[in-house]
């Protein structure tokens, strides 16, 4: 893949073109924004995310799935709402002050031709963000070995080792070596934004 | 000084600065294509010095604005750019393509000083730097009398063999006398044109006739020669008059006017016979009858003060220069009026020449846009108030007694209302600007481009430029036009040899043109360059990856050339200075999306490149009202709407278990928003025993929508929901309100479509 870097719109260094399809090359390394929803931390690979924003004044929208939370303007543009923790069928308690809303863009379909630009954008509506970690696909886990519907929008699932600062426990004799881990969902955005509403049939 | 205040003493400084440097910039580009012809006569272009003055103007203003406000850099560099501007119009210094170069220089370096005061604010240092420095050490080298002096070297006798008044010429000013000298040395006849003006408009009077008179000739200076001995309102006036053609033909082309046109005699010569004598019409309120029966040898007496007109101000621009300026209709002033003349020569903000040097001279005013929306809410709300009028109107008709009180006020409203209707389309018409704001700025990057490349000529031609767009999408569009523009020069254009090759004239020719069609404005941008190789473009497009093998081969030429709207795609290898900056196409292709509009390209390999891009001539701005109804705002376009008005819920009564109102002997079938949408109240109201009916209609059925309260009248710009929602039955799309607020806009005909089934099948 040739395509070279493009600045974006807000000055982050994305890839446009290389991003929207999976390599046969195998990348081996990506960078992943972190955030929980809930109690779940999940990320989301940094390429697709155009813009943060604290949450600001959405305009609901009648007959659209209960998840859609409505819409934000973002630089005159129609940005729709998504609420992750309906979406996610995790909760539909109201989100804390740390709220942020996410804004990104859909990945580019297989065949499909489009510009950072043209792609249409969602808010994602998450409890808090983290960090931004480098994650190797060997670290990847499938989402089969997720059961119930949740892992509908799961890519992959990724242990991260947790490193403590605070001088460990050290194991004494005969105890086994406990590494701790957490586990990092990296969702999957085309079927996350992928729906339908009552008129999605009348407008295609 | 507040921090408030000295923000809006930058803002001020801006606006007006950038007025005066888009209007040099003008006067530059069009002394440029003057230009392009050389003088034969002289030694260096011939320009017409209404150009040149009104650059000097420009350039005068722009250093007195900044004296004003304190920006010393832009002082000293219009201060030296205006000596260069005095030079050349005085015939001193002449106009050479280095010193076009020179001025075109200027304007970056203005442009970058009200970079540098936009950033850091008005301070003494601000704007230094040694490209400015040494831009003003070129500038007044260029501007040296020292050399100047070897070429307007006058002869012995400077006005030849005429025989004009040493009385009449030593009034004249400096630049007059140039003129003068000028028009003898290109071998004009010179007249002089008696006519009488009318005291209450002499300075337009005078711009009239130097207007008019521009195709036969240049007046080189006018004489006012005191109360008209006929009419007391009148002033008698001398012209003086160059001109190529002979007293018959002059006699010919000013046949009409009031004007009596003596030649001025050559010595030796018979003077001319009074039958050459023209009429030329002045003005409604010039008289014919008042042709000064003097001669003309009485009139120029100077027995009688003969005071200066000042020059070049098409307007009274009399208040602050105190010098040189006639107060009108005062006899009394004639004689200030000369004796400051007296004196001139003087350099100055007061010099005759220099016209109204701390007035803004324009006559324009610039208004922040929000201003402007913000009017048009008022206009929106004033709608409503209208509209409450109304109802009571209705009422009152229905009372007895009252008919003809009823029928007077719905007069009124009628007339109130057509006045609301003029007030918004004179406001929007405000925010509509044209479309030269972007052509001339592309024309400088054109001439710019064409200048540093020594192996391309390219000719920029530009038509429909007073084409007019809301000022927002001009905005938008300067961006992309430029860089169309760059692309058609860099890779459009061929060099010299390769033109000659095919056939084609040295010069290449980039042509825009713009054009309303209907609601839609059409932009063409042409080249006729080398066209794009559409097979090249293709193998590229599958060599990155961007489309299959397979796709490529099922595309129409058409679609071959749209390629080039595909991110990362450049024609050309290699990214320089003009192209390449990291922006193509496809971003081109989204701004205009973004405003609504259209871009297609065609194009011939070897012929050339068209790009037409059309766009609606307002943000697909529409008129709505604007309501709430359950804490949700919802705006309503209001071609839908025929009325509103507030009703007693106690009023609304029941058939067939649907809600209907009874108005005006019609029964209105009711839809509430809160049961279509399932909206929940989630705040506590408390119970209201009015509300709102917006009557819309569709087709030959009305439909009352119920709502809680009116917010008022808008102009709204829809915006598309997106790929995703799109198609949510009954919202149409979103807008912004201001104030962050962001509203659904209610498609009516699918609201009522869904309220009124049946209705909707009939029609």
């Amino acid at each position: 893949m040739t395509s070279s870097p493009r600045a974006a719109g807000n000055g982050r260094t994305v890839t446009a073109l290389t991003s929207a399809r999976p390599s046969g090359e195998g990348r081996t390394h990506q960078d992943v924004l972190t955030f929980h929803v809930a109690d779940e931390e999940y990320g989301i690979n940094i390429e697709y995310i155009r813009e943060i924003t604290k949450s600001k004044a959405i305009t609901e929208v009648p007959r659209v799935p209960t998840f859609v939370a409505g819409i934000i303007l973002v630089r005159g543009q129609v940005v729709p709402v998504i609420d992750l923790r309906q979406r996610l069928r995790l909760s539909t308690e109201a989100s804390g002050s740390k709220a942020r809303i996410l804004v990104v863009s859909r990945p580019a379909g297989e065949s499909e031709i489009s510009s950072e630009d043209e792609r249409e954008q969602f808010g994602l509506i998450i409890d808090r963000v983290n960090h931004v970690i480098r994650i190797s696909d060997l670290d990847l886990e499938p989402p089969s070995i997720l059961a119930g519907h949740e892992s509908e929008f799961v890519s992959g699932l990724c242990r991260i080792r947790i490193e403590d600062d605070a001088p460990s426990q050290r194991s004494g004799p005969g105890l086994a070596v406990m590494e701790r881990f957490r586990i990092v969902i990296l969702l999957d955005l085309t079927r996350l934004l992928t729906f339908e509403h009552a008129g999605s049939a009348r407008s295609a | 000084m507040s921090e408030h205040g000295s923000d809006k003493l930058r803002e001020e400084f801006l606006a007006e600065a950038q007025e005066i440097i888009d209007q040099l910039n003008r006067d530059l580009l069009a002394m440029n294509e003057a230009s392009q012809r050389m003088d034969p006569h002289g030694d260096g272009l011939r320009v017409d010095p209404d150009l040149i003055n009104s650059a000097f103007r420009a350039v005068h203003s722009l250093k007195g604005l900044s004296g004003l406000s304190g920006v010393e850099r832009l002082m000293h560099l219009s201060h030296d750019l205006e000596n260069l501007l005095d030079a050349l119009r005085m015939g001193k210094v002449p106009v050479t393509p280095p010193i076009l170069d020179l001025l075109f220089e200027s304007i970056d370096h203005f442009q970058a000083v009200c970079a540098d005061v936009a950033i850091h604010g008005i301070s003494p240092g601000v704007g230094a730097s040694k490209a400015i420095d040494d831009f003003i050490r070129r500038t007044s080298l260029a501007a040296d009398p020292e050399a100047a002096k070897k070429k307007a070297k006058v002869a012995d006798s400077p006005y030849g063999d005429f025989e004009l008044d040493p009385g009449q010429l030593a009034g004249l000013t400096e630049y007059e006398e140039y003129r003068l000298r000028e028009n003898i040395k290109q071998g004009r006849n010179l007249y002089r044109l008696l006519g009488a003006v009318p005291f209450a408009s002499l300075e337009e009077e005078f711009a009239n006739m130097r207007e008019s008179l521009k195709p036969v000739g240049e007046v080189i200076a006018v004489v006012p020669a005191g109360v008209s001995g006929a009419n007391p309102d009148l002033m008698d006036v001398e012209l003086i008059f160059g001109s190529a053609h002979n007293a018959a033909a002059l006699h010919a082309s000013i046949g009409k006017s009031s004007l009596t046109v003596t030649q001025v005699p050559r010595r030796g010569a018979l003077p001319v016979s009074p039958e050459t004598t023209g009429r030329f019409n002045l003005g409604e309120t010039a008289r014919t009858s008042a042709a000064p029966s003097s001669a003309a040898a009485d009139l120029v007496s100077m027995e009688t003060p003969v005071p200066k007109v000042e020059r070049s101000a098409p307007r009274s621009e009399s208040a602050r220069s105190d010098s040189g300026s006639i107060a009108v209709g005062s006899q009394a002033n004639t004689q200030s009026a000369i004796a400051a003349a007296g004196d001139g020569g003087e350099d100055g903000p007061g010099r005759p020449d220099g016209s109204g040097a701390f007035k803004s001279y324009t006559q324009t005013v610039r208004v922040d846009i929000r201003k402007l929306d913000h009017l048009m809410n008022i206009v929106g709300e004033l709608a409503l108030v209208r509209a409450g009028i109304q109802t009571v109107s209705d009422e009152l008709r229905r009372e007895r007694g009252h008919a003809e009180l009823a029928r007077r006020l719905q007069d009124e409203l009628r007339r109130l209302n057509r006045k609301l209707e003029d007030l918004q389309r004179g406001i929007q018409e405000v925010r509509m600007v044209p479309l030269s704001q972007v052509f001339d700025k592309l024309q400088r990057v054109v001439r710019q481009m064409s200048r540093e490349s020594e192996r391309k000529e390219v000719q920029f031609v530009v038509t429909g430029g007073d084409t007019k767009l809301d000022k927002l999408m001009i905005e938008e569009l300067s961006d992309p036009m430029m860089h169309i523009i760059r692309n058609a020069i860099d890779h459009g254009i061929e060099e010299r040899q390769s033109r000659r090759s095919r056939g084609k004239p040295d010069h290449g020719t980039v042509a825009i043109s713009a054009e309303q069609r209907g609601n839609k404005v059409v932009i063409e941008v042409f080249d006729d360059g080398n066209g794009i190789d559409t097979k090249t473009l293709t193998q590229k497009a599958v060599a990155k990856g961007l489309i299959s093998e397979d796709v490529a081969r099922g595309l129409t030429p058409e679609e071959q050339i749209n390629l080039i709207f595909l991110p990362g795609l450049s024609t050309r290898a290699t990214a320089d200075q003009n192209s390449g900056r990291g922006v193509g196409m496809d971003v081109v292709k989204t701004k205009i999306t973004r405003m609504d509009g259209t871009i297609n390209s065609y194009s011939e390999l070897g012929q050339g490149t068209r790009f037409t891009i059309t766009l609606p001539t307002t943000l697909a701005i529409i008129k709505a009202l604007v309501i709430r109804v359950a804490a949700r705002t919802y705006a309503i376009p209001l071609n839908s709407v025929t009325e509103s008005l507030m009703i007693s819920y106690e009023h609304i009564k029941t058939v067939e278990r649907r809600e209907v109102y009874v108005l005006r002997n019609r029964t209105l079938p009711l839809v509430r928003l809160t049961d279509l949408f399932g909206l929940v109240r989630t705040v506590e109201q408390p119970l209201q025993t009015h509300g709102y009916v917006v009557v819309v209609k569709l087709a030959q059925q009305q439909l009352g929508l119920l709502v809680d309260d009116l917010v008022g009248q808008q102009d709204i710009v829809i915006k598309s929901l997106g790929r995703t929602l799109k198609g949510v039955p009954g919202i149409a799309g979103a807008t912004e309100l201001g104030g962050q607020q962001t509203a659904l806009v209610l498609d009516v005909r699918q609201v009522a479509r869904e309220a009124m089934p049946r209705a909707n099948e009939a029609a």
